[in-house]
């Protein structure tokens, strides 16, 4: 062989030194932002006092509060309430808030100091080409990126936008100094990322108006004094309808359509109706005009009439009237009118909440004033499930197998009973789950969940075995018939091992399926340890309080999910080490 | 046992799908007695029926017609005594096996102990000369290498017939001739009986003792070549005029067959 490395030779370096390369500019570029960036967070953050609005409101300060509650409780149960606890004989009931306050800032500042140094260290490193400066700005990118989980995105600070961009700018760093980019570099990256991406989209959101609207036509109508003027009106065939508050029209006419418990002879007025059921919604080519009428307004129109007006559409060139100074006008007839061409909201803090707020919840405790964490009591949930998707995911996996290995070996069965299997998984989980726990009422409540679980758990097992199990090839099989095998030993020497790789990859499938599952089988079952409770409880109450929990939720019921799914992961790893090397 | 033959068949007949309009005719009226210790190849043009005859000896297929006798016993029963080692085009290892795991795999499947296929399969591992790869996955190791552990694997339990069927096919001309000196001389080490499957005439002259020619449509034999070349053979018998005489007379033999 001859040595191609000629000492003389030309190197890539003497090329790269002539002139920067974009790459090492833009590399350069970010470095400066990413410590621009996070020495300003430094900055702000220490030169906060414990006073400072955007302290308050961010989750430490939030948690000294608590904290400082729970110790003025008698006996605490919390963790951190008991922390809190030691202290109060040595700083007084009176200063505990402040110092505990006190605590958290300087904690802060600490944090962010931490960060600030992590990326200086990280930079050096970088341009020395010191080993492990990588470790250094990935710590970096995970300490700015819990920040955007503490301090609170309050208007009129700069703050937060700071941390969004200054995550950016180490995220891209680390892209870009990376010689190649791991596993885990990758995966704090996109989490980083997607963390920008969730708030930056919240934001957006608020800045961009989504209502887009052009004026409409407001409606002709007269005014009259009073009601009694207005219905002589009506009467009189001056107007044709007229506008008016429901209650007030309840009384002294019938409705229609006809009512069978009202007497029109007894009524004020029987030759007039009120409308009940006329379509409230205000359209033009099928797109909604807005205000539309609201629910305690009613239609009065004559008896002959009414039966010809359905919608309140017809009403807008028919003569008009309503009581001057009513509810109908001020919050109807005189409102500006507005022909709606685009509406929606992608985020407001009720569908898609701050990270800050979804943190906070999962800090604080889960009822109002309540000694229990929220954290704390989603992760009892979330190994409740876990346990119940365990049980689920052994029984689904079991009969998977024993079914796939079945029909792998009597084509009959395989042909006959593969229909069933297949119609199995078309009816929906959610009607099935409820007959499962009425069969299963007697056992012990966690059976039918499991049972609930391994229904979605046991078919990707089964068609992954019996295609495992069929995958080796003519000559293989050939081989062991040759040495004149048993089934059983064709089966453990041959058939199994070459079915393993797929077993695993349904294993994986079904990991995930056998949560999902467990969460849908608690919904029906009555369980109340599990997370589909907890998802039950929050989503039933939509509000400002309770989205962040929803939220929490969520994100406890995914990371459950993650777990079991690595757990079969890393068995795979060692059971098919041979066989993943490349 | 009257009969020494290893392998005695007498007019067989095999017929796929037979009754049916797809029915083909693959073997027609095949004679042909191997004695123990020869190696018998195989040669003809695709569809003539030569792997046909070695799975039917293997009893792999059943034939449809005729008697065929492996060790003066049925085809099935000598496949249950395990007379015979097979090695097939590819080199069929399994890929979850270390090296040493697949040699022990016959071993393992007719109830050897532990201590015993170890021994054996280190031993059959130093004769094909890979004994350093033994805990190696065959993914490590190259096409030729395989093909020799695959020829290992056969002889493990020691059979006293080997079955190959073009088991050089897909290798290279190099690493092929490499293998062809290496089998003769696992042959004639072991005093096996070879029965080799080939569609490479030199091959055929080169390894053959008898050289059986066939021919398509039926598939039959048209002629069986004695091939007057003495063992132990080197490189330099590729150089021997009768080499040549044969090899030609092969060649011959296979156009004129073709021609029918």
């Amino acid at each position: 062989m001859v040595d191609l490395r000629q000492p003389n030779a030309p190197t890539t370096e003497g090329v790269s030194g002539v002139g920067w390369q974009p790459k090492q500019i833009v590399l350069l570029l970010t470095v400066i932002a990413a410590i621009s960036l996070t020495l300003a967070q430094f900055v702000i953050i220490s030169r906060m006092t414990i006073t400072s609005p955007i302290f308050l409101d961010s989750t430490v300060g939030e948690l000294a509060v608590w904290m400082a509650d729970q110790a003025t409780e008698e006996a605490p149960e919390s963790f951190l309430g008991q922390i809190a606890a030691q202290r109060l004989p040595t700083v007084g009931e009176d200063n505990i808030e402040q110092v505990l306050l006190t605590d958290m800032s300087r904690l802060l500042t600490l944090w962010t100091g931490g960060v600030a140094a992590l990326v200086l260290l990280g930079a050096l490193g970088l341009a020395l080409s010191v080993r492990g400066h990588r470790w250094a700005l990935l710590a970096a990118l995970v300490g700015t990126n819990t920040l955007l989980y503490v301090i609170p995105p309050t208007p009129n600070t700069s703050l937060v936008t700071l941390i969004l961009l200054g995550v950016v700018a180490l995220g891209v760093l680390l892209l870009l100094a990376a010689q190649s980019v791991e596993k885990i570099t990758g995966f704090v990256v996109m989490l980083a990322l997607f963390t920008v991406a969730w708030e930056s989209s919240k934001a957006f959101a608020n800045l961009v108006n989504y209502n887009i609207t052009l004026p409409a036509a407001a409606w002709e109508y007269s005014a009259y004094d009073d009601l009694d003027a207005a219905l002589a009106g009506l009467q009189s065939g001056e107007i044709t309808a007229l506008l008016a508050d429901r209650n007030a029209l309840d009384e002294i006419m019938p409705p229609h359509p006809t009512d069978p418990d009202t007497d029109a002879a007894t009524l004020a007025y029987p030759d007039l109706r009120h409308l009940t059921e006329v379509n409230r919604t205000r359209q033009q080519l099928g797109l909604e005009i807005e205000p539309e009428l609201a629910r305690r307004v009613s239609v009065a129109t004559t008896a002959a009439t009414a039966p010809t007006i359905t919608d309140i559409n017809q009403l807008q060139n028919m003569p008009l009237g309503t009581v001057a100074g009513s509810f109908v006008e001020g919050d109807f007839l005189q409102q500006d009118h507005q022909w709606v061409l685009m509406n929606f909201r992608i985020s407001n803090d009720l569908n898609l909440p701050h990270l800050q707020s979804i943190a906070e919840a999962l800090l604080q405790p889960a009822r109002r004033n309540g000694p229990v964490l929220l954290l704390r009591i989603l992760w009892g949930a979330a190994l409740y499930t876990m346990t119940e998707a365990l049980l689920g995911f052994v029984f689904g996996a079991t009969l998977g197998f024993i079914l796939g290995s079945v029909f792998a070996h009597i084509p009959m069965l395989q042909r006959s009973l593969m229909p069933y299997v297949i119609a199995s998984q078309t009816i929906p989980i959610i009607a099935l789950a409820p007959m499962i726990v009425i069969w299963l009422r007697d056992t012990h409540p966690i059976l039918p969940v499991a049972v609930i679980s391994s229904y979605l758990t046991f078919f990707p097992v089964t068609i992954n075995t019996l295609r495992g199990l069929q995958s080796p090839d003519r000559l293989s099989l050939d081989l062991v018939h040759s040495y004149a095998a048993s089934p059983w030993q064709t089966m453990w020497k041959l058939r199994f091992p070459a079915a393993l790789p797929y077993i695993f990859t349904a294993l994986k499938v079904s990991a995930t399926a056998s949560v999902v599952g467990a969460i849908i089988g608690e919904l029906p079952s009555g369980v109340r340890n599990g997370l589909g409770r907890a998802i039950l409880n929050f989503s039933s109450d939509y509000s400002l309080i309770s989205t962040p929990k929803l939220w929490g939720a969520i994100f406890i019921a995914a990371i459950t999910g993650i777990v079991f799914y690595v757990a079969v992961l890393l068995v795979e790893s060692v059971v098919l080490r041979q066989q993943l090397d490349a | 046992m009257s009969d020494p033959s290893v392998i005695q068949a007498t007019n067989l007949d095999k017929i796929y799908n037979p009754g049916t309009d797809e029915a083909v005719v693959a073997l027609q009226d095949i004679n042909l007695s191997v004695q123990p210790g020869e190696f018998v190849s195989l040669i003809g043009p695709s569809g003539c029926g030569k792997s046909t005859l070695l799975r039917l000896i293997a009893n792999l297929i059943e034939p449809t017609g005729g008697a065929l006798e492996v060790n003066g016993k049925v085809p099935s029963q000598a496949r249950l005594d395990r007379d015979y080692g097979m090695v097939f085009q590819a080199a069929t290892l399994y890929k979850w096996r270390t090296i040493a795991k697949n040699v022990q795999l016959p071993l393992e499947i007719m109830g050897y102990p532990r201590g015993e296929r170890r021994r054996r399969a280190q031993q059959m591992l130093d004769m094909v000369e890979l004994n350093e790869f033994g805990g190696h996955y065959p993914r490590q190791l190259s096409g030729g290498m395989q093909q020799r552990v695959a020829i290992a694997r056969a002889l493990v339990f020691e059979p006293s017939l080997l079955l190959m069927d073009e088991p050089f096919g897909a290798l290279d001309e190099f690493t092929r001739e490499r293998m062809n000196l290496e089998l003769l001389r696992i042959w004639q080490q072991t005093q096996t009986t070879v029965v080799f499957v080939t569609h490479s005439i030199a091959e055929a002259v080169f390894l053959s003792g008898r050289i059986v020619v066939m021919s398509p449509r039926p598939g039959r034999i048209s002629e069986i070549v004695e091939v007057d070349l003495p063992y132990p053979r080197d490189f330099e018998t590729r150089e021997d005029p009768r080499y040549f005489e044969t090899v030609t007379a092969v060649r011959e033999l296979l156009r004129d067959a073709h021609e029918i």
